[in-house]
């Protein structure tokens, strides 16, 4: 059963540099708690030991993910995470064989590697999801299941995200989640100004 | 060195004007995947294998450079 609070708001844009992402995080947290009529608390960044920023806050999580000019930002009053990729050329064998799992080593191997950069995006956002990161334990676990499709992992809801073309995506999410996504329109992010639809 | 580390990264990230004091997260906003990518094809170039949790104290070319001095690679 998924309630309106586990709704994750994904905002979407195009951008050229991400050095002033944090406001435009506090901009879509603030619409995401205004489309769910929740109060808007005081919100502070803070970075775990890995490094990955939060909210200091306990029921309001958000993540990053930005490849080539495109940017997201997951908003969730649960821990998510999130990854996109441009799809482009690479050693797709060596990186497989060196940080993945020997399932989706071999999975992707059989399927001349087509869905490298979707294995690629499942296996970061769960390990961003979880607040960690990319460490020895990334090419321990595998997202493929033993139908060879990547499926949810351990308890967490992963969705793939089709953000345009050329990109792969997912998001993994701490419970089963309903996606509202948006795009930022570019004169919005000029005012750094959030009044996004769906 | 600093010569191959400014081919791989521009071959990868297309960006160039790389220096010593060039950091890949402040300057050149490289997500995770294009540093494992980067890591990849030095790792490849140079017949060694950088431990993952090393990958991420690395922040600045000359960083690589060091490493890289430090593990026997010597160009």
């Amino acid at each position: 059963m998924v309630s309106m609070n586990n709704t994750i708001s994904l905002y979407l844009a195009d951008i050229e540099s991400v050095s002033d992402q944090y406001q435009l995080v506090l901009d879509c947290t603030f619409d995401h708690l205004r489309y769910l009529n929740l109060p808007q608390p005081l919100l502070k960044i803070v970075h775990n030991q890995y490094g990955k920023p939060d909210f200091i806050n306990d029921n309001i999580h958000f993540n990053l993910s930005h490849s080539a000019n495109k940017w997201i930002c997951a908003i969730s009053q649960y821990l998510v995470g999130v990854d996109i990729e441009k799809k482009r050329e690479c050693r797709k064998d060596l990186i497989a064989k060196r940080f993945f799992h020997f399932h989706e080593s071999q999975f992707l191997k059989e399927n001349d590697y087509q869905a490298f950069f979707d294995v690629w995006c499942a296996k970061e956002s769960v390990v961003k999801c979880q607040g960690s990161g990319i460490f020895d334990d990334f090419s321990l676990f595998s997202v493929i299941d033993d139908h060879q499709i990547i499926d949810n992992f351990q308890g967490m809801s992963l969705y793939p995200l089709k953000i345009a073309d050329l990109y792969a995506g997912y998001l993994c999410s701490q419970v089963p989640s309903t996606l509202r996504i948006l795009e930022i329109p570019k004169e919005d992010l000029d005012q750094s100004i959030i009044s996004v639809t769906k | 060195m600093l010569d191959t580390l400014k081919h791989i990264i521009e071959e990868i990230t297309g960006r160039k004007n790389i220096t010593l004091e060039t950091d890949f997260i402040k300057d050149l906003e490289l997500s995770s995947f294009d540093i494992v990518n980067i890591i990849s094809a030095v790792e490849d170039k140079y017949d060694l294998t950088i431990s993952t949790r090393d990958i991420w104290n690395i922040h600045q070319v000359k960083d690589a450079i060091n490493y890289l001095h430090d593990h026997g690679i010597n160009e």
